[in-house]
């Protein structure tokens, strides 16, 4: 039985998310959430669940080895999806993703080897393969990272690697597609798309539009970590998937609809970024194997999502106010 | 002699105003300022000092200071500032009180300084009367024997490296930096302002956001909620202060003013 989680990153989007699915999974458990407070993550993402007498934030850079220790110490489980998460960032200044990636997550090997921790969850990315122009990849093609943020989740990766074959320590690894939902700091494209139209303004989108990714639901990602801490085969990577594949153009248009807006007179184009991947595509018959399934589907969820977004615009409003947000400023 | 006196000058916001001011202000202790001589010539008296009475017990006129500095200030031909505060709004008010809202007081406190405002309001010509009903001001308070909230935040920090929450992280008040809160005061004087005005920012903040700025100013530390209660949210209205002064808090200097605090405990 699980008694105390350990889980990084948990005042981010997808933290949050897998914060509140194993504090109601696990009710015996103590819930450690590690998480540095970066502008990505807000304690109104906790909101749910932090004022119960279960839940600790401990607010602090998991590149902090003694920091670190201090919580891990007490893990039976550590999940650790702490991250500098943002792909356009890293084209500015790659170097934090290098420190929170690479050298923060052996950071968090090193206590759990010490500490001995039973169960370690790692969040990885799909991206860690890089660009798949047809068909899609298992969790046996090679990695292939195609930028710095992916670059430095494919170095983390390679550190786990290193440790798993020297020490043989219970990691599982679960790389994801993109995940869409409530709580996502608004620089990904669903909040910021949806933030933009709330706000009458214009979508600008990078290139033709024409690039594909696949989204899956939080709380499906959710329930899929659940499902390998309890059946995850130690040392073995597994892809999450969704069948939900759209091109940006698309989800301008699915964004644009729920305003009743024609996505002609809405969206821009401008230049490309420096290497913007086309597509992503993965195989992910090895967790379904285990029994798990997609449960939610963008399509039945955007309504939702964009309310949430609509209702809770004043706590972005800051950023929303932004030069850079507003796509004035590089 | 400086045109503003500044009385009860070790206070928190005294030392703020007196900055704000430099040499154009002189500060005062509270029985300095008592004395016939010492007012004599200054153009405004700001009254900083607070008796700590005033929180746990309802004072006569005889035991109220600022009813005193107050005549003293009229005697002088000063203009006289009173710090008054959100409590005297009654707590059905909270949530958006404008300066017309009744002033019963929502706890001794409160009491205290309504019925300071009312005493002085009798003393003191109305076109020379400032009351200013502030807001929560936050700034460097890590000082030894200070209760507000940023206190004990900066103590438990220091002591046993963590935050603890007697209420709910979401409960939203509002805040204002120390500097904001002297730029005020500053503002209202130079522009010759009289009558009642709240000093604040309009616009609320979670405390739980305080919170994390510190820790993530002081670099790690937990948190945690011991007890989730809401209680006294407020924000107050401030279009008063904007029309008489142009200004406008911008919640973003409070959270950044708690990042540098929790800097300045991390680097001792
Ligand atoms: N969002 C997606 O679509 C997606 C897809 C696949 C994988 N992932 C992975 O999932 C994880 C979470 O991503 P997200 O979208 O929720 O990101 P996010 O940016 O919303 O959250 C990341 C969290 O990590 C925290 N953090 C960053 N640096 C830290 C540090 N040095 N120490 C401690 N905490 C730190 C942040 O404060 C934030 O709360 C990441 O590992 C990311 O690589 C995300």
């Amino acid at each position: 039985m699980v008694k105390h989680i350990v889980l990084t990153g948990g005042a981010g989007f997808i933290g949050s998310h897998v914060a509140e699915h194993f504090f109601h999974a696990y009710p015996q458990a103590q819930l450690t959430i590690i998480d540095k407070m970066t502008y990505a993550a807000d304690i109104d993402n906790l909101r749910s669940i932090i004022q119960d007498p279960r839940v600790r934030l401990a607010v602090g850079d998991i590149c902090d080895y003694a920091f670190v220790s201090r919580y891990i110490a007490e893990a039976d489980l550590v999940i650790h999806a702490a991250a500098e998460s943002h792909v356009d960032n890293s084209f500015g200044n790659s170097l934090p993703f290098t420190m929170t990636n690479v050298y923060g997550t052996h950071v968090i090997l090193e206590a759990c080897r010490l500490h001995k921790t039973p169960r370690i969850i790692h969040v990885s990315t799909d991206e860690v393969y890089g660009e798949v122009l047809e068909g899609a990849n298992d969790e046996s093609a090679p990695m292939n990272p195609t930028n710095p943020y992916s670059a430095s989740k494919a170095g983390a990766e390679m550190i786990l690697r290193g440790f798993l074959n020297c020490y043989r320590m219970p990691i599982v690894i679960v790389r994801a597609n993109n995940i869409f939902g409530i709580r996502q700091f608004p620089e990904k494209i669903i909040p910021k798309f949806s933030l933009l139209l709330h706000k009458g303004m214009k979508l600008t989108i990078h290139g033709d539009g024409s690039n594909r990714r696949h989204f899956l639901a939080a709380q499906d990602f959710a329930e899929a970590l659940q499902l390998l801490v309890e059946k995850g085969v130690i040392g073995e990577a597994y892809n999450i998937g969704s069948e939900d594949e759209f091109t940006n153009n698309e989800v301008a248009a699915m964004l644009c609809a729920q305003f009743g807006y024609d996505p002609k007179d809405w969206v821009t184009y401008v230049e490309d970024r420096p290497f913007n991947d086309r597509r992503y595509a993965l195989h992910f018959e090895k967790i379904k194997a285990l029994g798990w399934r997609q449960n939610r589907s963008i399509t039945n969820m955007i309504s939702d999502v964009v309310q949430w977004y609509r209702d809770h615009a004043d706590r972005y409003e800051y950023y929303l106010r932004s030069p850079e947000f507003l796509g004035l400023k590089k | 002699m400086p045109e503003v006196l500044v009385v009860g000058e070790s206070g928190f916001l005294s030392q703020a105003m007196l900055k704000a001011w430099g040499s154009r202000a002189q500060g005062l202790s509270w029985r300095e300022a008592l004395h016939p001589s010492q007012l004599a010539g200054a153009q405004w008296v700001l009254n900083g000092a607070l008796d700590p009475r005033q929180m746990s017990e309802l004072l006569s006129p005889e035991e109220d200071f600022d009813l005193q500095l107050a005549q003293k200030a009229v005697e002088a031909g000063a203009h006289y500032v009173m710090l008054s505060t959100r409590k005297v709004y009654d707590r059905a008010a909270q949530w958006g009180a404008r300066e017309d809202d009744l002033a019963v007081g929502q706890d001794v406190y409160g009491q205290n300084k309504a019925q300071t405002e009312a005493r002085i309001r009798e003393v003191v010509p109305e076109d020379r009367l400032l009351i200013a009903r502030v807001a929560n001001v936050v700034g460097p308070e890590r000082v030894p024997g200070r209760r507000s909230f940023m206190a004990m935040m900066l103590g438990s920090l220091a002591d046993r490296g963590e935050i603890s929450f007697n209420m709910s992280p979401f409960v939203r008040r509002d805040f204002i930096t120390d500097r904001f809160f002297a730029d005020s005061m500053k503002g209202l004087v130079e522009s010759g302002a009289s009558g009642l005005v709240n000093v604040g920012s309009g616009q609320p903040l979670m405390t739980g956001e305080l919170a994390m700025a510190l820790l993530e100013g002081f670099g790690q530390g937990s948190f945690r909620v011991t007890d989730p209660r809401v209680f006294d949210e407020f924000w107050l209205d401030v279009s008063r202060l904007k029309s008489w002064t142009g200004l406008e808090a911008d919640p973003e200097s409070v959270r950044e003013l708690c990042r540098e605090e929790g800097r300045k405990l991390a680097s001792g």
